[in-house]
């Protein structure tokens, strides 16, 4: 095992001792230490809240980062740091510095869940906030850019959050006990530098991580300048504050960000945690904003001899504010405004923990860890999984580290699960009209978004899925429902389990001796119960004991069941999506045929989901999408597709291909794989005529409607084909064929409703 | 016992002269007791079933419970290990009945009645295997017969056994009627509309003189025994769960296997003599021992054992004051573990928003309870319990810590070099240890099988109720706020109303400055409310609600309290005055019980620790 494991190893364990002491209730909370060797980065931590994964990935790139970037800003005040009084050599101050970098990062994914996001409801309020933020700084911006700012900064905000009061925990303000407990278990482990004992967890540790990336320039201006806030606040030598400076200025201004713009952004940052915090909130947490903004200003003074003390105040103030409900949020908000304008649109910041999933333990899982953000330098521009991006310009720079592996998802598709999450977020909490022309923004964003060419990069991979689920959400919540009779309710018999019975098993003749042992009370509480008779008196001193057993026989009973309404077992939905019934993916709300299909189609589901819950039964569904192609889906549980927020079956259905009409029968012989025994019914609904081969499609429906329990419903959108000609006269002669001619979309709903749910 | 027979306790008394001490002479003859049964037991080679391991650590105040199921551990220092016989022996002296679930052969029956033979002569104890024929079964067999008068069977209480009956083993208790194992544990039994006392009678000293005939009765010590069930429902098996009601009457434990840790010793080992004699004799040397009297003195035990068996083991002789602090934290731990903490907090929000509208006050409690990570871990603890926490587990809680803190004090003493002096000299406290403890194996016992220890969670409040507590010390002017368990005077509410009240005699104030001041203390708890202390939260709120229901009290009573707290004296101090409004609120309570509002009751009690 190599040195750089071995250490992780140790200070694995030293961080559960600590966990034990100071919060118990993740004692058992699993860590595993693996490797990830399809990583580009040298080391990768995650969480989903239920364990930590840390990866060592390449142990000597690890060392060497250390060594060559943070041994050298450290070893001129290392016995500060550690607060010993002999130095340090730099061999043991590299292997103490990395010891305490891995017990930060356990730390650091072990109280994601406790300190932000700590709920789901946490995690909302933060994602509202950011987008006003955003919105202040920043009114020009369209919704949806607003939206994918808030969803590629909100980990990079979370990190504040947890790092600030990290440093807070573990300097043991607010008689935190952390501190202490780390105290406690350094003393009992005897730890040492060099014979000299480390009491108390070193200052600089949290902004090492930050340090390696931005020496290697695999930040981007986000991480690198909260990495220098990081320092500002993280060290009690002000050598060292001014070196870890030094490294951070030097990567901004790779950036393009001057020295002084970069001191000018912190100042401003500091000030952005209170601007938009009520003054008398403020106050009742004891923070008195001018001095604060007095204390705030001279941290960019890094040799001055008060830093300590403001330095001190700035992490208290914080971590008040972010622990008070009344000021968290908006204290985000005001930070936001600042940071908000070199927030990348396009990619996810290269936070730690990019990938980190919040809401209370409700997400999937985490992502790269502390390790992506030190990722040394090396990733290549192939990597799609590169956390950092571009500074604001979305020129995306080599990104920040490495993959993420949680939950066996793709970089992709964590991407996708996490804007999906900021745009529910932000559903739930902006109000009605700006979430509903969110919505409608982020839906209609199909030019880059709803399509299946090729071609795009990973920000409109996430468009692509986003737009899907804001199409959904839009129609679920616009489109009206039909109205479904409540079902009647029928009487049948069930077996409720068993019921036991009273068998006479023995029957003997007793002396009066043998009848003096026995439990009379027992005998007569028995007799009374069941009437039975036990002992009974022969005469002559003889009595008759019976004895009995319990048999077990089924108890029948009676319940009622729902009944009155049929649904089928399949539905199969064929739909023209052609340049006719939308000119363009942007048809969202804009009252085409093929958004009122969509309303039709979402009022139809709506209805058959609640018939369904009702009845406990469940519509195998399957959308087939025909213009240019014929792309069908798959099928799956109407239920479950209703409830879900994204699925491919509605990527189809919601997509439209806007080319001709062309439609291809081989797509029959796939959807009858997928169908289940039972009834099913097949919905062919098109505005225009067919230009394949129309004598094949007749073909195939008749050969449908001539199945046992299937039907074929043909609907024309006001046109009149040769196809639907022979339909509506295939129609009169089969009653499993049913033809609608429609003078628009909405008419739809009437006829398909009473097809697809009966009324006995 | 002739007239001029002396009781053996008698002759002690007499021998002790001058120096009688009652308490002396009980700790001697206990710890002797303690001593002897179990001496008797290990040189009879019943090998010992190690059930739990319970470590305190008093420095960071976390509790940790080893299940180790019949596996000998190497010693650990501040330990309290628990084997079978400890909970016999405290199951004894504490008066609770016991329920030992385990395999077939692993030595629940066998140990309970190595015990009871030690301890009781044959004839004092009996041993009941039910059957799974109602007919055959009777829990009072032991004290009943059947007579045949007339021709018709009829049942009579045999006296004679009742007033000579210590204890007795209900093996496959399961089997029995749950109406007749209810009077059992009531130490009752309902025969032909008559209800007999079971259990010795108590005699106690009065001015020197041993009265035998007393009006107290010591419970007989009742040990169940079972294999676990097979099913958690009410199906018809042979080994089904207990009736609920008789469940929450017993202290359960399961005994695990100790085979293969004892292994081939169990050939090993002789002795001589019975049981009993040899405990009575070993008990005779060490008593006469640690007392300096004559063995003479005990030549009569044999005769009198009943009834020195009954004064030794009475309960209550080693009840023991429970610390403030235990009494909050055990308040805190049934909140926080019995059932949905959102609820439960939006409970406490209401109660203080109702007395702020009361009151004119404005104790504001900012934000909600969030469904976070760690209310989850709580919820999966609460929702693994068969029943909910319910009335008869905070009173379980209670005996199990007292059980706890009885163990450590008779090992405490033991280990000792003057045995009886340390057991005196100890403090003999219920403190956060034995609360923690209890809570541990409560919660054990309430969970279904295979569910995740509680043990995480409880350590989580304990550390949360110490780190509220140590900041409530600094803030009341603790020069070192450590938290030390047997501190009288910590606890958060406790240090609230003492700075309060402090004040208030100090400055020779009135029941409007108390009221106001106590807001002040509920306002500052609240400002430690923290968006990422959510467990820390429900302990704070709940604080809140008790300290705003105590200032309702304050302002309901105004009138009657003000004089007293006007009157209070200086030279006697808060705790005089903390004592005359309990004392004030108890005189409240039966004056007005029916319209005293309930929640004084539930509430006033445990905010003044009275």
């Amino acid at each position: 095992m190599g040195l750089v494991r071995k250490i992780l190893e140790e200070s694995s364990l030293t961080w559960r001792d600590i966990v034990r002491l100071a919060t118990p209730i993740d004692a058992g909370k699993k860590v595993v230490l693996g490797k990830n060797p399809n990583s580009s980065s040298d080391f990768e931590a995650y969480t989903d809240n239920v364990k930590i994964v840390i990866n060592l990935n390449d142990e000597k790139k690890f060392q060497d980062n250390f060594q060559n970037i943070i041994v050298p800003a450290y070893k001129v005040a290392a016995s500060k740091l550690y607060d010993v009084k002999k130095g340090i050599s730099e061999k043991e101050l590299l292997k103490n510095l990395m010891f305490d970098a891995f017990l930060f990062i356990h730390f650091h994914e072990q109280l994601h869940p406790w300190l932000c996001p700590n709920s789901d409801y946490d995690e909302k309020l933060i994602n509202k906030h950011l987008y006003e933020g955003v919105k202040i700084a920043e009114p020009s911006l369209s919704k949806s850019q607003a939206m994918f700012k808030v969803n590629n900064s909100k980990n990079l905000i979370w990190d504040a959050v947890l790092n600030i009061s990290f440093v807070s925990k573990t300097a043991g303000f607010d008689n935190d006990p952390l501190a202490e407990k780390i105290s406690y278990v350094f003393q009992k482990d005897g730890r040492e530098i060099e014979y000299q004992p480390v009491l108390h967890y070193p200052s600089g540790i949290l902004p090492t991580i930050y340090m390696t990336s931005a020496k290697n320039r695999t930040t981007d201006i986000p991480i690198s300048i909260v990495g220098a806030m990081y320092a500002s606040m993280s060290y009690n030598d002000s050598v060292v504050r001014n070196n870890a400076m030094d490294v951070f200025f030097d990567d901004l201004k790779s950036k393009k960000l001057s020295q002084n713009d970069s001191s000018a952004l912190l100042k401003k940052m500091y000030g952005g945690f209170v601007s938009k915090v009520d003054k008398s909130l403020l106050s009742s947490l004891g923070i008195d904003k001018s001095v604060y903004d007095s204390k705030t200003s001279f941290l960019n003074d890094f040799s001055s001899s008060d830093y300590e003390l403001n330095q001190r105040y700035f992490v208290e103030s914080l971590t008040k504010i972010f622990n008070h409900p009344g000021t968290r949020y908006n204290s985000l908000k005001g930070f936001m405004e600042i940071l908000s304008p070199f927030i990348s649109t396009t990619q996810k910041q290269g936070s730690p923990d990019q990938n980190t999933s919040g809401g209370g333990g409700s997400g999937g899982s985490g992502g790269s860890g502390g390790g992506s953000s030190s990722g040394s330098g090396d990733s290549d521009e192939d990597d799609s999984d590169d956390g950092g991006s571009g500074s604001g310009d979305d020129e995306g720079e080599d990104g920040a580290g490495g993959s993420g592996s949680g939950g066996g998802k793709s970089q992709g598709e964590m991407d996708e699960d996490s804007i999906a999450q900021t745009l529910d977020d932000l559903l739930g909490t902006l109000d009605g009209d700006e979430a509903d022309d969110l919505l409608e923004e982020v839906a209609n964003n199909s030019g880059s978004g709803r399509s299946y060419g090729g071609g795009v990069g990973s920000g409109n991979k996430i468009t692509s899925k986003i737009s899907v689920i804001a199409a959904d959400e839009f129609y679920k919540k616009h489109a009206e429902v039909i109205d479904v009779k409540n079902p009647s309710k029928k009487m049948f018999s069930i077996e409720l389990g068993t019921k036991k019975i009273w068998k006479l098993s023995n029957s003997s003749t007793l002396t009066s001796a043998d009848v003096s042992k026995l439990n009379y009370q027992q005998i007569m509480t028995f007799q009374k119960a069941t009437g039975m008779p036990v002992l009974m008196n022969l005469g002559n001193g003889f009595y008759r004991f019976n004895e009995y057993k319990l048999d077990e026989l089924p108890l029948k009973s009676y319940n009622s069941q729902l009944t009155g309404l049929e649904v089928p077992d399949n539905w199969v939905l064929i739909q023209d999506s052609s340049g006719t019934m939308t000119g363009s993916g942007a048809y969202i709300g804009s009252g085409n045929s093929f958004d009122i299909l969509n309303r039709v189609k979402y009022g139809l589901k709506k209805g058959l989901y609640d018939v369904c819950k009702k009845m406990k039964k469940d519509v195998n569904f399957g959308v087939v999408d025909f213009s240019s192609s014929t792309i069908y889906g798959g099928m799956d549980s109407l239920v479950k597709l209703y409830e879900m927020k994204y699925h491919p079956i509605k990527k189809v259905s919601l997509t439209p291909q806007c080319g001709s009409t062309l439609f291809n029968t081989a797509v029959f012989k796939r959807i009858e794989k997928d169908l289940k025994p039972g009834t099913t019914i097949y919905t062919f609904i098109t505005d225009g005529d067919i230009q394949s081969s129309v004598t094949d499609l007749y073909n195939h429906i008749q050969k449908i409607a001539s199945k046992p329990k299937h039907a074929f419903v043909f609907v024309e959108i006001n046109y009149s084909s040769n196809i639907g000609a022979s339909v509506e006269r295939l129609s009169k002669v089969n009653p499993s064929v049913l033809f609608y001619h429609v003078s628009n979309a909405k008419d739809i709903k009437d006829k398909l409703s009473s097809v697809l749910i009966k009324y006995n | 016992m002739t007239a001029e027979k002396k009781h053996t306790l008698e002759k002690i008394a007499s021998e002790m002269g001058a120096g009688f001490d009652e308490d002396k002479l009980h700790t001697a003859m206990l710890l002797s007791y303690a001593s002897s049964v179990f001496g008797v037991m290990r040189s009879d080679n019943s090998v010992p079933s190690p059930l739990y391991r319970i470590n305190y650590d008093t420095i960071n105040n976390t509790v940790s419970l080893d299940e180790i199921y019949g596996k000998t551990l190497p010693p650990r220092n501040e330990s309290l290990s628990i084997s079978l016989t400890d909970e016999i022996f405290c199951s004894n002296i504490r008066d609770i009945p016991l329920l030992l679930e385990g395999e077939t052969g692993v030595g629940k029956t066998y140990g309970a009645m190595k015990y009871l033979s030690t301890v009781l002569q044959k004839g004092n104890y009996f041993s009941h295997r039910l059957s799974s024929n109602a007919f055959l079964n009777n829990l009072f067999a032991h004290f009943q017969e059947g007579k045949m008068l007339n021709g018709m069977p009829v049942i009579e209480a045999k006296m004679d056994c009742i007033n000579t009956t210590g204890g007795g083993i209900e093996d496959e208790i399961n089997r029995g009627d749950s109406n007749e194992a209810l009077q059992l544990f009531d130490n009752e039994m309902h025969l032909g509309g008559t209800v007999y006392k079971l259990g010795l009678l108590i005699p106690k000293f009065v001015n020197g003189k041993l009265v035998l005939q007393t009006d107290k009765r010591k419970k007989l010590l009742i040990v169940c025994a079972q294999n676990p069930a097979g099913v958690d429902d009410a199906k018809f098996t042979q080994t089904m769960q207990l009736d609920a009601a008789v469940d929450n009457r017993l202290l359960k434990t399961y005994v695990g296997n100790a085979a293969a840790s004892a292994g081939s010793t169990l050939w090993l080992g002789s002795s001589k003599g019975k049981k009993h004699d040899r405990f009575l004799e070993s008990l005779t040397n060490r008593a006469a021992a640690y007392l300096g009297v004559d063995k003479k003195m005990f030549s009569d035990l044999k005769d009198d054992w009943l009834s020195t068996y009954a004064w030794i083991t009475d309960s209550k002789r080693t009840d023991k004051p429970i610390l403030y602090s235990a009494m909050e934290l055990s308040d805190l731990m049934i909140a926080t573990f019995s059932g949905n903490l959102i609820e439960y907090y939006n409970y406490e929000k209401e109660v203080i928003s109702e007395w702020n509208n009361l009151l004119g006050t404005d104790v504001k409690i900012v934000g909600d309870l969030q469904e976070s990570v760690r209310i989850k871990q709580m919820h999966e603890v609460t929702n693994s319990f068969k029943v909910p926490i319910i009335f008869r587990d905070i009173i379980q809680i209670k005996k199990v810590a007292d059980v706890l803190a009885t163990l450590k004090n008779v090992k405490d003493a033991l280990v000792s070099s003057n045995p009886v002096d340390t057991y005196l000299k100890n403090p003999r406290y219920v403190t956060v240890r034995e609360v923690a403890g209890a809570m541990g194996l409560l919660a054990r016992n309430k969970q279904i099988n295979n569910s995740v220890s509680p043990m995480n969670a409880i350590n989580e409040v304990l550390t949360q109720y110490v780190t509220l507590t140590q900041k409530f010390m600094i803030d009341a002017g603790y020069l070192a706020p450590n938290f030390d368990l047997y501190d009288p005077n910590v606890g958060i509410k406790k240090l609230a109303l003492y700075k309060v009240l402090r004040d208030t005699i100090t400055n020779g104030k009135t029941v409007d400055y108390v009221i106001n001041k106590v807001v002040e203390q509920a306002n500052n708890l609240t400002t430690k409310i923290k968006v990422s202390e959510d467990i820390q939260n429900v302990l704070i709120v709940r604080s809140v609600g008790d300290l705003m229901t105590f200032c309702g009290f304050l302002n309901e009573y105004k009138t009657e309290i003000d004089p007293i707290i006007k009157s209070a004296d200086k030279k006697k101090g808060v705790f005089d005055l903390m004592s005359r409004i309990g004392d004030f609120y108890y005189k409240k309570l039966e004056d007005t019980a029916m319209v005293m509002p309930e929640i004084y009751q539930h509430r006033i009690q445990r905010t003044l620790g009275v």
